[in-house]
């Protein structure tokens, strides 16, 4: 059997859109995440244009035993007019490791989100009966669900309430701008690598 | 209240890095302070 990977129960597959129209929901997420003390692990954190995509993604599903999907962006993309499958495949790729995987992989759990909570019962039926949360767009309610599914699962006490997470990413979110500047970085072009530094940083320099 | 928890790092990070940025954020939160003593005591001369 293969060996458990290392921090495997703390590591957390982010899988979401990584569209303009979703970054500040996708910051929320990784921001509490990390507040919880877990480690965000999506498909953008490695460049590596010589690892095909997909071998990426599942490469790092098999170390996470968390993983929250939103599949909430499932409208018609404006120019094909086709929607845009890839975190219900993702979401599937996961399930499918935790059922079909051997050892640890039947310990993967993982926290779906929509925009309402019932939505999904139109275009992903099969999940019926399913737990899925609503976030209405909102990062403060993205951020509670996020913290709650891994106060749950974990019933780690060091996890830090909903609200205080939500304060803090707000105080994040006014620093951001001044050390980015420091740094020389580039506001509106953050690669994920960048933006996991920032957040790890401010966290480290107002822990708890 | 200290909750005595680790903050895990990104397999990926580069500790030169997160220096970096620790010592960027560090030099934000200082410059809030400063302000924040600032008002306070500019709000505390108004009312005396």
């Amino acid at each position: 059997m293969a060996r458990r990977p290392r921090n495997y129960a703390s590591h957390v597959f982010i899988n979401c859109p990584f569209d303009d129209g979703y970054k500040s929901m996708f910051e929320a997420i990784v921001f509490a995440v990390f507040d919880c003390g877990f480690i965000p692990r999506c498909a953008l954190e490695n460049g590596d244009s010589g690892t095909v995509r997909i071998e990426k993604i599942m490469n790092i599903i098999a170390v996470c035993k968390y993983g929250i999907h939103d599949v909430s962006a499932i409208q018609l993309d404006s120019a094909t007019q086709l929607p845009r499958f890839n975190v219900p495949y993702e979401l599937g790729l996961f399930i499918g490791c935790k059922r079909y995987g051997t050892g640890y992989h039947d310990e993967k759990v993982c926290l779906v989100l929509d925009a309402d909570g019932l939505r999904y019962r139109s275009f992903i039926s099969d999940f019926s009966g399913q737990d899925i949360r609503g976030h209405g767009n909102n990062p403060k309610t993205a951020i509670a669900h996020v913290r709650h599914f891994l106060a749950e699962q974990t019933q780690r006490k060091t996890i830090p309430g909903a609200s205080t997470i939500f304060d803090r990413y707000t105080q994040y979110l006014k620093d951001k701008p001044n050390s980015v500047k420091i740094l020389n970085w580039d506001i509106n072009d953050l690669p994920f690598k960048d933006l996991q530094y920032l957040i790890n940083g401010w966290l480290s320099v107002n822990a708890l | 209240m200290s909750v005595n928890r680790k903050l895990l790092s990104h397999p990926l990070s580069k500790p030169s890095i997160e220096k970096k940025v620790e010592k960027a954020f560090l030099k934000v939160r200082t410059e809030r302070e400063q302000r924040e003593v600032r008002t306070s005591q500019k709000s505390a001369g108004k009312q005396k």
